[in-house]
This record gives C-alpha cells, structure tokens and sequence, in this order.
C-alpha cells in the first residue's frame, strides 16, 4: 500500500520544493509589485515540475494534461496581471505595495 | 552523466530563482527568473517529460519572460538598473548557494537517481488524449484564454478613460 509521501516524493521534489520556497519568501518579503508576480510565476513553476514528474514517475497522461492547463492558466494570470501592474504603475508612479489599502482603493 | 546534469540545471532552477530575490534592477531579475525557467526545462527533460520541457521554454522562457520585459520598458527608465561587477558577482553567488542548498537538502540523490524511473510518454498518446477524453477541458481553457484578453483589453481602457 503506498502512502501519499511514496506517491508524491520522487528525485524531482526537492528542486521543485525550494523553488517554492524560494518564490514563497519573496511573496511573503517583497515590497516590488513585479519581484512578488515573478515569484508568484516561479511557485507556479515548481508546482509544475511536482506534477510532471509524478505523471511520467507513473506513465500517467493524465497528470500531463493537468501540467498542460497549469501551464495555459498561468499564462492567463501572467496576462491580467502584468496589466494590473502597469495600470497601477500609470496611477501611483511606483510600483511597490507598501501604500495599498483595500479600504480606500 | 544524468546526475550530473539533475544537480546543473537544479543549481540553475534554484539559484535562479534566489538571484530574482537577491539582484537589484528588474530586467536582472528577469533574467534570472528565465534561468531559472531553463533549469525547470532541464529538469522537466530529465524527468522524460518531454512535451513539458518544450512547453516550458515556449511559453515561459520565450513568451512570458518577454511580457515581463515588455512590462518593464512601459515602466521607464528608473526601473533599470544597471548591471555591474557586483551584480554578477551576487548572481555567481545565488548559483553556488542554490546548489549548497540542493546538496544540504538531497544527500541520498546521487545515489539512487536514474532517469529509468521515470516512464516516457510520446507526443502522440498526449494529443490523441487531449482531443479525445480532455476535449471539453481544452475548450474551457480556450474560452478562459479568450476572457483574458478581453479582461485586459478592458483594464487598459479603464484608465484612458480616467
């Protein structure tokens, strides 16, 4: 019987574990708008290389397909958001986050 | 020959993403988040998924690191900066980090990595899944591609109104 950790955890976890954290650090500690969506990019990222290498770890199609429409939904984001970013950029003429307030906004 | 390459291009992934967090200047910071992508590649390719590591390259070392570029010359000069000894220094530095962090962390790797773990699944299976059983999930992601354009066609408007 193999538990959740024997399914998950292959060679391929821990690169994509660190570039998590990597990218969670900079989410948590950033002030740049566009560094926290880069590393927002690179968690996704990482997720990513989890799900394709337990696909191919068990031949599975389905867990390729699934990395497929991470891949085309990040593209998605990347889009809206770079627009936010820039609209944002246009208003306040910096881009850092240490003046939002969702009250007021 | 493979472990070698699955501690190179985990070096890059890892140090690649450090030096997005470390460099001063966002086209830097670009760049490192497109090696950090390469590595990814790398890996993807060791892991036999092939059909990911171009993906990847296509649509996050070619399309997406460009947008960020783009987003950054809309911003002006002042989000440049310019690169220097230091600079190069650090990134060299966020490298060998990431690759004392990978080797902190993965002691056992070197010895039982081998990429016949890992099963290869050819182009053709993928596709005839994709538009066989995943057909109605492919048209979604359509439409939600679409939705993204029309969603950022209509933030740009938004201010020119303003």
């Amino acid at each position: 019987m193999e538990t959740v950790k024997d399914l998950i955890f292959n060679d391929f976890s821990i690169p994509a574990l660190l570039l998590f954290l990597v990218g969670l650090v900079g989410v948590l500690f950033k002030k740049n708008l566009l560094i926290i969506f880069m590393c927002i990019e690179m968690m996704m990222c990482a997720s990513l290389l989890l799900v394709a290498s337990v696909a191919s770890k068990y031949l599975s199609v389905e867990g390729l397909v699934l990395s497929f429409f991470i891949l085309a939904i990040g593209a998605c984001e990347v889009a809206i958001a770079l627009a936010v970013i820039i609209q944002r950029y246009k208003l306040k003429q910096k881009p850092f986050l240490d003046d939002v307030n969702l009250d007021r906004e | 020959m493979d472990t070698v390459l699955f501690y190179i291009f985990s070096a890059l992934c890892v140090g690649g993403g450090l030096a997005v967090l470390m460099l001063n200047g966002y086209v830097n910071s670009a760049m490192a988040m497109l090696c950090s992508m390469l590595g990814l590649a790398g890996l993807s390719f060791l892991a036999n998924a092939y059909i990911l590591a171009l993906l990847i390259i296509m649509v996050y070392a070619g399309a997406i690191t460009v947008l960020f570029v783009f987003t950054i010359i809309m911003m002006g000069e002042d989000g440049v900066a310019n690169s220097t000894m230091k600079d190069r220094a650090k990134m060299f530095v966020m490298f060998l980090l990431g690759a004392c962090l990978l080797a902190f962390f993965t002691p056992r790797i070197a010895e039982f990595y081998s990429a016949d773990g890992f099963g290869l699944i050819s182009f053709k299976e993928f596709s005839a899944q994709l538009y066989s059983k995943y057909i109605l999930a492919v048209e979604v992601v359509g439409v939600l591609l679409l939705v993204a354009v029309v969603a950022v066609v209509a933030i740009a408007k938004e201010t020119r109104k303003r």
